[in-house]
């Protein structure tokens, strides 16, 4: 066998169960990892699937005309949270309804013409909320503040609010979880690449008096760290999917991760690997 | 290719070496002897730059150890051939592997290590135990092979530390002979010993080592 290859095996078996252990840390923290990044991929979609649909919808009274509602409009839009108003007429909400729903739309207007005329849609205001300002709070201020005008009759929240902030609340939990993941991924190898190196001390130095140059104890030391980073990260995505697959039932339809999520996982943590058996290296060879 | 100028050292505030000095040509054979714990180790580890002095000069094969940096000190100790008193092997590599590690350190290729490994192997007569763990051979033969290990790159200087240690005088001759063929073919030897019988037999010239200073 090559000696290079021996070296990093023997290197890698110095760890001897302390890199079993290393692995397992390391596949239970990709493990939490991986069910951060799933809910933000989920919220994520949600949030693409309804991206054009306003953060709430303010129906207006039947007595509210159209030049009264584009004069409601044009007071909203003043206020400061709100990104655009659109108006739009029963006509139009029934052109779209019936566009929209076809034969149904038909239906709808014929059983409420006898209450509402011919055309039970009522006309509305689509109001779009700065994405930066969502949160549960400001939105409940702005749906009061809309409420208290004369000509809205109710308001529909469509559910973009709350994503937003949802997705919002995810994001920052997801970075908080990779922050964690680093520093705890850099924690594990690092100690198994130490206790590795301890164990080597004296090799190393009857090495470095033969006249070893540093490089020679690269190879063992980065392949360690990548292998390390590598199987954790493969360990705690097989996990993973087996919990997924047991509970595929329960969570509807949940999907795995996308293929670029898997490798990206895989690659950082072999990244941490390779980085933390560069600096340690350096630090004993 | 030795040159020692007024040099000290000290392990904390116990003071080993004071102003030593002395000087090794080219092609010399060098005995130093002196009782134990009298600073051979330290003097040897002082040469291959293992330990740094606390005062004067020390030059070894043209290289000024005071200017050594991380980045030349390893093509230094590739000219340099070590015979530990310990002997230090690598306990988990076999005979051929342990006598193979300074060539493959410099990165020969594997095919000229294969053969020169051989080819000591055979000079020393281990040939029949290149398989075998370092501890499986007696301390005679675990001797000639930290010596051939020493000279496998062939270094222009060889230091070794108590070579015969342990060894009756029958082996200790030996181990000297094989010495004195090394120095025959031109490689400067100094020899760190307590055997004074030994390095007075062996007619060469001894610098004696007492009380910190060179007598």
């Amino acid at each position: 066998m090559n000696y290079r290859l021996k070296n990093v095996i023997s290197h890698i078996a110095r760890a001897g169960t302390s890199s079993l252990i290393g692995i397992v840390g390391i596949g239970f923290i990709t493990t939490l990892l991986t069910t951060l990044l799933l809910n933000h991929s989920f919220i994520l979609r949600q949030s693409e699937f309804k991206m054009d649909a306003p953060t709430l919808v303010a129906f207006l009274k039947d007595t509210v005309d159209e030049a009264m509602g584009r004069t409601l409009v044009s007071r909203l839009e003043k206020n400061g949270q709100i990104l655009a108003v659109n108006y739009a007429s029963k006509a139009e909400k029934l052109a779209s309804r019936e566009t929209e729903f076809q034969d149904l739309g038909v239906l709808i207007k014929e059983a409420f013409s006898e209450t509402r005329g011919v055309n039970p849609f009522p006309a509305s205001l689509n109001v779009y909320v700065d994405e930066e300002l969502i949160t549960r709070k400001t939105l409940e201020h702005i749906v009061l503040e809309i409420k208290a005008h004369d000509e809205i009759e109710d308001i529909l929240l469509t559910g973009q609010g709350q994503l937003k902030d949802r997705l919002r609340d995810s994001e920052r939990t997801t970075l908080v979880g990779i922050g964690v993941t680093v520093i705890t991924i850099w924690f594990i190898i690092g100690s198994i690449i130490r206790k590795t190196a301890i164990a080597r001390t004296d090799e190393v130095h009857l090495m470095k008096l033969l006249g070893m140059f540093r490089r020679y104890l690269l190879a063992p030391f980065i392949v360690h760290g990548l292998f390390l980073g590598g199987l954790g990260a493969l360990c705690g995505l097989g996990c993973f999917y087996g919990m997924l697959y047991t509970f595929r039932s329960q969570l509807g339809g949940v999907h795995f991760l996308t293929i670029y999520q898997i490798i990206s996982v895989i690659v950082a943590e072999m990244l941490i690997g390779l980085l933390v058996g560069f600096f340690t290296h350096r630090k004993f060879a | 290719m030795i040159q020692m100028h007024q040099v000290s050292f000290s392990y904390d505030e116990l003071s080993v070496l004071e102003k030593v000095s002395f000087r090794v040509e080219r092609g010399e054979f060098v005995f130093l002897v002196g009782p134990s714990g009298s600073g051979k180790t330290t003097l040897l580890r002082l040469l291959y730059a293992d330990l740094i002095p606390v005062g004067g000069d020390l030059s070894v094969i043209g290289q000024k150890l005071a200017t050594l940096d991380k980045v030349s000190l390893p093509y230094f100790r590739q000219k340099i051939g070590l015979v530990f008193q310990d002997c230090k092997f690598l306990a988990d590599k076999t005979i051929q592997e342990n006598l193979a590690l300074p060539q493959r350190l410099v990165g020969m290729a594997p095919r000229v290590t294969k053969e020169n490994v051989n080819k000591l192997l055979h000079q020393i007569g281990l040939s029949h135990h290149r398989h075998a763990l370092p501890t499986e051979i007696s301390g005679n033969e675990q001797r000639r092979l930290a010596i051939a290990r020493a000279v496998i790159n062939n270094p222009v200087l060889l230091l070794a530390d108590a070579p015969t240690e342990g060894l009756d005088l029958r082996l200790s001759l030996e181990v000297m002979a094989l010495l004195d063929a090394l120095n025959f073919q031109g490689m400067t030897i100094f020899v760190a010993t307590s055997d004074r019988k030994l390095a007075e037999k062996c007619n060469k010239r001894i610098i004696e080592l007492r009380d910190g200073g060179i007598h």
